[in-house]
């Protein structure tokens, strides 16, 4: 039996007011409240003549508590209210499903009990780094990941493909209360000679940043992965290494399906 | 930050006509909104500051 309350998911985009579908912005006009998180001042206000009704989650963000205390408590906020019976709707700049703790917790405990709870999509960060910097994940594959975890943990990584690192600005920080980007220097020259390991020094690698006004340029910084060390980061700042050599065909594969390495780079060079 | 500021911003977030406009004279586009040239900038520092400072998933990943 579903319940009289709702939640409906939404993504502001990262450009204010230029980004949101149409679909999330009517999602935000109809809603009976509307939780949300957005980077700045002009958002709210904007947020603001959409509804009236409005909850600001980010008062919730404490330096004193970790944040995986307040994305609980967002959660539990959003929850609440689609159990008191409210249409709810929970806007978050970007994709609402990316790089988002409350809003997947939130969805899977309303469903557990009954309630009708889903997400629309939004443009992410990384919908804007494709378009700004020119490239198609597609063409070589992309891993795509926060920073600090790839430098934390131990897997394989194919340097034949894009690799995306966010929150570059943050890397190494596992305290989950640091909210300042002075930090990372060490860390970072930690990363730099791993990466040294599979790409040469002189290999280019993009500081990027998008845009919240289509005024501002996005900052797409090219720097030899030698001088990353030197790079000036902020929360924002992600970094883009493209591949570093074409990927080998794979003979014995080819081999059994039948096809000659021949045959693939005639199709290519049509 | 005043609400003249945010429908300026609003208007060229949403419509190219008004970003190519602004681009190519800021102060006369920011006179139609009632603002000044040095507003804008002062808005526009404030803006990327926040932005810097809010990030929405901050390191949760590590413990994913």
């Amino acid at each position: 039996m579903k319940h009289i309350g709702s939640l409906i998911v939404v993504g502001t985009g990262i450009q204010v007011a230029g980004d949101i579908t149409v679909r999330a912005r009517a999602q935000i006009s109809q809603a009976d409240i509307v939780f949300y998180v957005v980077p700045d001042k002009i958002s709210k206000q904007w947020l603001g003549t959409l509804n009236s009704n409005l909850v600001d989650l980010s008062e919730l963000y404490s330096e004193e508590k970790s944040r995986l205390v307040t994305y609980n408590e967002m959660t539990a906020a959003i929850v609440n209210a689609v159990k008191n019976g409210h249409r709810v709707c929970a806007a978050f700049y970007g994709h609402p499903g990316v790089f988002v703790y409350a809003s997947h917790k939130a969805i899977e405990q309303l469903k557990e009990l009954g309630y009708h709870a889903v997400m629309e999509p939004g443009i992410s960060a990384e919908d804007c780094l494709f378009a700004d910097v020119g490239i198609d994940p597609a063409k070589t594959g992309c891993l795509s990941m926060e920073a600090t975890q790839f430098l934390f943990y131990k897997r394989n990584f194919d340097p034949h493909a894009l690799i995306v690192l966010w929150q570059i600005g943050l890397i190494g920080d596992h305290t989950l209360k640091v909210s300042q980007t002075n930090q990372y220097h060490y860390s970072l020259e930690i990363l730099t000679n791993y990466l040294l390991k599979y790409y040469p020094p002189q290999h280019q690698v993009i500081i990027y940043e998008a845009a919240t006004i289509a005024i501002l340029p996005a900052r797409i910084e090219y720097r030899s992965l030698s001088d990353l060390p030197s790079a000036n980061l902020t929360a924002i700042s992600t970094l883009v290494i493209p591949p570093a050599h074409e990927a080998q065909l794979n003979g014995e594969i080819l081999e059994k399906l039948g096809i000659t390495e021949t045959e693939i780079k005639k199709v290519l060079s049509e | 930050m005043t609400d003249k500021m945010t429908d300026m911003i609003i208007e060229i977030n949403t419509n190219p006509q008004a970003t190519a406009k602004f681009k190519k004279n800021p102060n006369s586009s920011a006179q139609e909104f009632g603002l000044n040239s040095l507003e804008i900038e002062s808005t526009l520092d404030q803006q990327a500051e926040t932005s810097n400072k809010n990030v929405k998933g901050l390191m949760l990943t590590i413990h994913s």
